[in-house]
């Protein structure tokens, strides 16, 4: 994992401008949030180092009519990037890797909570799916042991989440005013939010903190101990900034913790 | 070495009768003004004596009105027969030797060997001991309104004996870091003590005090953001008396520059007991670590010298400035800035002597 998108940027641009009809209905979500952020004058004294995946990730509305617009399959395939499936929708689109040349589409999903990720359409838009994304995903221990690739991609989540929380006063007021905004509606998903990181910090389940701690250690070039100690640190924080948020039901002393 | 203008002193006291009054009137670094009283009581003369050091590169034999009194360490004995052939008062440390010359009083006696003079080598002002009188003065200094405190007052506030509490002031004072001044409510029977400068006492005593000098232990702690992690602090050390110094401390008090590592006193007996906490909070051990738990080697008085800052115990400003004084992180710059707060704050008359 390199610690520097910049060389990566050119292809973010690219890909933005082939974007372009579509960019209002697009959010970009993941790992180039803090590096945006940080250069492009949103949040210029972000503190934390910052680590990456190469791809693109890109929230899309679940249905998104095309009009006057070319298709976003034709948009990409004139990109050169290809479909990462090859029958029906794609969600990952594919060019040079080395070169940044990846974007992955999500929607958020809609209906009950299902345990594993799934693909849905992005409806008006043939060929293109998505990656259905529940808002409390990345907390959700049962997850990561699904497969190597999502556990790696929850340790890479919780490390995004430590890198958010030691940005500085600054954005962390941010994430606690954007965090405001989203209630009373998404009440549910502040508390489920709480719940996984309590679950996650419990001594019993440290291993996912040491996961995490091991690829910071790596990131950043501190030992695995204080890698360690930083991440329960930061993750505490973020628990701490969740609790007078969450509802009076699991503020109630008698309420418990519990795996989904 | 002992002030050898105290040390004469004693040598007087030593050589004429107990019921005669000798007493200190003013005990400065050069000159130290002895008030003989005689034995009958208020019908006695007064004999008021001006105690003064030898100069050490003298060439002829100094004149001098009748009432002083020139002090030297060690007087070769052409010296001494050439001061009685003159009519001079001296007193030679060394050999014992008190000859007075005054129209009032005359003293030729050789103080007993019995006489013990304590000598400064074997009080360090600044020792765990010793040191409750400096925490003491230089905590005064740094109120608004600092009391006028003789030795008497000094000795009674930092709990340490007189004698001890005298001779820190007078190692002090032959530092040039404190002044003695003659005390009006007194009526000439006292001195004040006050701290000349404190930047200058904080550079003798950082000489000899770090914060290294706390026994302690560094862990990884859980922290992320330090200031988060103080709000948890009082849940953790819950049932423990504790306080805040460098840094984490000071950023209550007058906050300068970022800063992550934490440093926290806590009242243990022991060096195990710092790392019975560690093992309870799940805490590893490792340099690296953010937060350092250290028992305090000034461990005197330590409830009693914590002030509460937004729920938070910090340590008194004397034992933070002395912390920051000569730790290498940035630490004589927070302290400078915690001294002017403190002037800025302080009105114009109370400005502190840095």
């Amino acid at each position: 994992m390199s610690t520097s998108r910049s060389h990566l940027e050119p292809a973010l641009h690219r890909i933005l401008q082939q974007l372009h009809p579509y960019l209002a209905d697009l959010v970009i979500i993941g790992g180039w949030v803090p590096y945006l952020y940080k250069w492009y004058g949103l949040a210029m004294n972000w503190q934390s180092a910052l680590s990456f995946t190469s791809e693109v990730d890109v929230l899309a509305p679940d249905r998104l009519p095309a009009t006057t617009r070319l298709p976003l399959r034709e948009i990409l395939q004139a990109a050169n990037l290809r479909p990462m499936n090859a029958t029906g929708t794609a969600a990952v689109w594919e060019g040079d890797v080395e070169r940044g040349e990846k974007i992955e589409f999500f929607v958020l999903r809609q209906g009950p909570f299902t345990k594993t990720a799934s693909l849905a359409p992005i409806h008006e838009q043939p060929g293109l799916g998505a990656i259905a994304l529940d808002k409390c995903q990345t907390f959700n221990a049962r997850l990561s042991s699904a497969t190597a690739e999502g556990a790696q991609k929850r340790i890479k989540d919780l490390l995004y989440l430590r890198d958010l929380m030691a940005a500085g006063s600054d954005i962390v007021e941010r994430i606690r005013t954007d965090i405001m905004g989203y209630l009373p509606t998404e009440q549910h998903d502040v508390d489920s939010a709480l719940n996984e990181l309590h679950l996650i910090l419990r001594p019993v389940k440290r291993t996912l903190i040491f996961d995490v701690a091991q690829m910071l250690a790596a990131r950043d070039g501190v030992d695995t101990n204080s890698a360690r100690a930083d991440i329960e640190g930061y993750l505490t924080d973020l628990a701490e900034l969740l609790e007078p948020f969450q509802s009076p039901r699991v503020q109630d002393p008698d309420f418990e913790y519990h795996d989904e | 070495m002992q002030a050898p203008l105290d040390q004469a002193f004693l040598h007087l006291k030593s050589v004429i009768p107990p019921q005669v009054v000798v007493e200190k009137e003013h005990n400065g670094y050069e000159q130290l003004t002895v008030l003989y009283r005689g034995q009958h009581g208020a019908t006695s003369p007064v004999v008021r004596l001006a105690f003064q050091e030898l100069p050490t590169e003298w060439t002829s034999t100094p004149d001098s009105p009748p009432d002083v009194v020139w002090v030297a360490r060690d007087l070769s004995p052409e010296v001494r027969r050439r001061f009685r052939e003159l009519g001079r008062s001296f007193i030679s440390i060394r050999q014992g030797e008190v000859v007075i010359v005054h129209p009032a009083l005359v003293i030729d006696r050789i103080a007993p060997k019995a006489v013990t003079v304590r000598t400064a080598s074997t009080i360090d002002p600044f020792g765990p001991g010793p040191g409750r009188v400096v925490l003491a003065l230089l905590n005064n200094a740094l109120t608004p309104e600092p009391r006028a405190w003789g030795i008497r007052e000094l000795a009674a506030y930092s709990g340490v004996d007189r004698t001890t509490t005298s001779d820190v002031v007078n190692t002090l004072a032959a530092y040039g870091l404190v002044t003695r001044e003659n005390d009006p409510r007194k009526r000439g029977r006292g001195v004040t003590v006050r701290v000349q400068r404190v930047t200058a006492l904080l550079d003798r005593w950082s000489a000899t005090y770090d914060i290294l000098r706390n026994p302690s232990i560094t862990v990884h702690a859980p922290i992320g953001d330090p200031r988060a992690f103080l709000r948890r602090l009082p849940t953790i050390l819950r049932d423990r008396s504790w306080a805040l110094t460098l840094q984490a401390g000071a950023s209550l008090i007058a906050p300068h520059a970022s800063w992550e590592r934490i440093h926290v006193y806590v009242d243990v007996q022991s060096h195990h007991e710092l790392a019975d906490i560690a093992i309870q909070q799940g805490w590893t051990t490792g340099e690296s670590g953010k937060l350092t738990i250290m028992r305090p080697w000034y461990h005197f008085d330590f409830l009693r010298r914590i002030r509460t800052i937004d729920r938070l115990p910090v340590v008194d400003q004397a034992q933070l400035l002395i912390d920051l004084w000569s730790y290498p992180v940035r630490g004589r710059e927070q302290a400078e800035h915690l001294l002017h707060q403190r002037n800025q704050m302080a009105p114009d008359a109370q400005t502190l002597p840095a």
